[in-house]
C-alpha cells in the first residue's frame, strides 16, 4: 500500500494527517508504522519541542505507539536529516535539559549503548561526544568528514 | 551536573550537594526541610531557564475542581488512561462506579475509558486519592516535555498499591522529564531503581547524594 506523504507545515497539518490515517496507523505493524512516523520526526516542524511533545502525546494517546522505540529502530533513516539537540535527546532517551554538555556527559556514561553507537555517527552529533566515541571504539566513522578523508588519504 | 544548596541554620542539614539524576528522592522526617529544598531547586531551575512544573499535594485538592473544569475531554481521557494502564483497582472502580450510576450494559472497559463525560463524573465524585492523582498527571500533561517535574509528597491520600505505581506512571508517561520527589513513603521509592539519587535531610553538614540505602532511610 502506498503511504501518503504527510504535510508537515505545522502541528495542525500533522495532526490532520495522523487523524486521517488513524485506522491505518492502528493496524500498521512495527515495520509499516515507520513510514508514517519517521517523515514527521525528520520534519522541521518537530524541531520545535512543543510540536514534538504534541506528536508524542498523540501517538501515545491514540494508538499506544512509543515514538522513541519507532525512531531508534530506524536510525539509518535519520542519517540524512538535520537533528537538533532536542531530537537527539528524544533519540537517546535523555531526561531533563539537553545542552551539548549534557549530551557529552551522557555519552561518557553510555559509550556502549547500541542506540548511541549508531546515532553518534550523525553529522549533527556534538563533536566532543563523537571524539569520546572514537576514543572508545576506535571507529573512524565517529570522526568529522574532514578527518575521515585524511584517514582515507 | 552537581549543585550545592545552602540551607538555613534551623534545618538539620546545612548544605545539600545535589547530584542531578533522572529521579531524585528527597526524604527525611517532618520539619527537616524537604519542601524548602524542593522550592530552592525550583528557583535554581528558574534561574537556569530550565522548564519545570511543581506539584504540591497540600494545594492539589483545592485547585482540583478548577482544573477539572478547564481540562479538555481529551485530557480527561488521557489522564484516565495513564492511571488505568497501571492500576487495575482504578479500572475496576471506574467500571463499577459507572455501572452502578448509569447502568452500563457493556462488559468492556474500553468504551468507558473513552467516555469523557463519564470519566469527568468519576474524577469529580471520587475520593481524594484519585483527585490528587488527576491533578498530578494533569499538571504533568500540561507541562509534558519540561526539563524537571518537582513533586511534593505525591503519595498523599494514595492507597499503598497506587503509591507504588506513581513512579512507574510518571516514568512511562513523561519520558523527557527529570523528577525530583519529596516523600515520606517507602512505597514511592522502589528498591530496584538504578537511575536515582536520594537526598536524606538529616545529616549535620554536607549531605552528599548517595546510593539508595533503603533500610537506613526508613528504619
Amino acid at each position: 500500500m502506498k503511504i501518503p506523504k504527510p504535510d508537515t507545515t505545522s502541528w495542525d497539518t500533522i495532526q490532520k494527517f495522523l487523524d486521517d490515517n488513524i485506522y491505518a496507523l492502528e493496524e500498521a505493524d512495527n515495520v509499516a508504522i515507520k513510514d508514517y512516523i519517521i517523515p514527521i520526526f525528520k520534519s522541521e516542524a518537530t524541531d520545535d519541542p512543543k510540536v514534538m511533545i504534541k506528536f508524542h502525546k498523540w501517538l501515545d494517546q491514540h494508538i499506544d505507539a512509543d515514538l522513541r522505540y519507532i525512531v531508534t529502530e530506524n536510525i539509518p533513516m535519520l542519517m540524512d536529516a538535520t537533528l537538533n539537540l532536542y531530537k537527539l535527546k528524544v533519540i537517546l532517551g535523555m531526561r531533563g535539559p539537553a545542552t551539548e554538555d549534557d549530551i557529552i556527559v551522557f555519552t561518557k556514561a553510555n559509550t556502549n549503548s547500541t542506540v548511541l553507537k549508531e546515532i553518534a555517527k550523525h553529522k549533527n552529533f556534538p563533536a566532543k561526544a563523537k571524539d569520546i566515541m572514537y576514543e572508545t571504539h576506535n571507529d573512524t566513522e565517529y570522526l568529522s568528514q574532514e578527518a575521515q578523508d585524511i584517514f582515507v588519504f | 551536573m552537581s549543585v550545592l544548596f545552602e540551607l538555613p541554620d534551623y534545618l538539620p542539614a546545612k548544605k545539600i550537594y545535589w547530584k542531578d539524576a533522572n529521579y531524585t528522592f528527597v526524604v527525611g522526617p517532618n520539619g527537616s526541610g524537604k519542601t524548602f529544598l524542593l522550592n530552592k531547586m525550583a528557583e535554581w531551575a528558574e534561574e537556569k531557564n530550565y522548564s519545570y512544573a511543581f506539584y504540591d499535594a497540600t494545594t492539589s485538592l483545592s485547585i482540583a475542581p478548577l482544573l477539572m473544569e478547564q481540562a479538555s475531554d481529551e485530557d480527561i481521557i488521557y489522564v484516565a488512561k495513564m492511571i488505568m494502564d497501571f492500576s487495575m483497582d482504578f479500572r475496576d472502580d471506574v467500571f463499577n462506579w459507572t455501572k452502578a450510576k448509569n447502568g452500563h450494559t457493556t462488559d468492556q472497559i474500553g468504551p468507558i475509558g473513552k467516555d469523557a463525560k463519564l470519566l469527568r463524573e468519576v474524577f469529580s465524585m471520587c475520593g481524594n486519592g484519585y483527585t490528587r492523582m488527576f491533578v498530578m498527571l494533569y499538571f504533568g500533561i500540561q507541562n509534558m516535555g519540561n526539563d524537571y517535574y518537582f513533586l511534593d509528597m505525591p503519595e498523599t491520600s494514595l492507597h499503598k498499591h497506587l503509591s507504588r505505581q506513581v513512579i512507574n506512571i510518571l516514568m512511562k508517561n513523561f519520558p523527557y522529564t527529570k523528577f525530583v520527589i519529596s516523600t515520606r513513603s517507602p512505597d514511592i521509592i522502589d528498591i530496584g531503581w538504578t537511575e536515582d539519587t536520594v537526598i536524606e535531610m538529616t545529616e549535620d553538614y554536607v549531605n552528599k547524594c548517595r546510593d539508595f540505602k533503603y533500610d537506613e532511610i526508613f528504619s
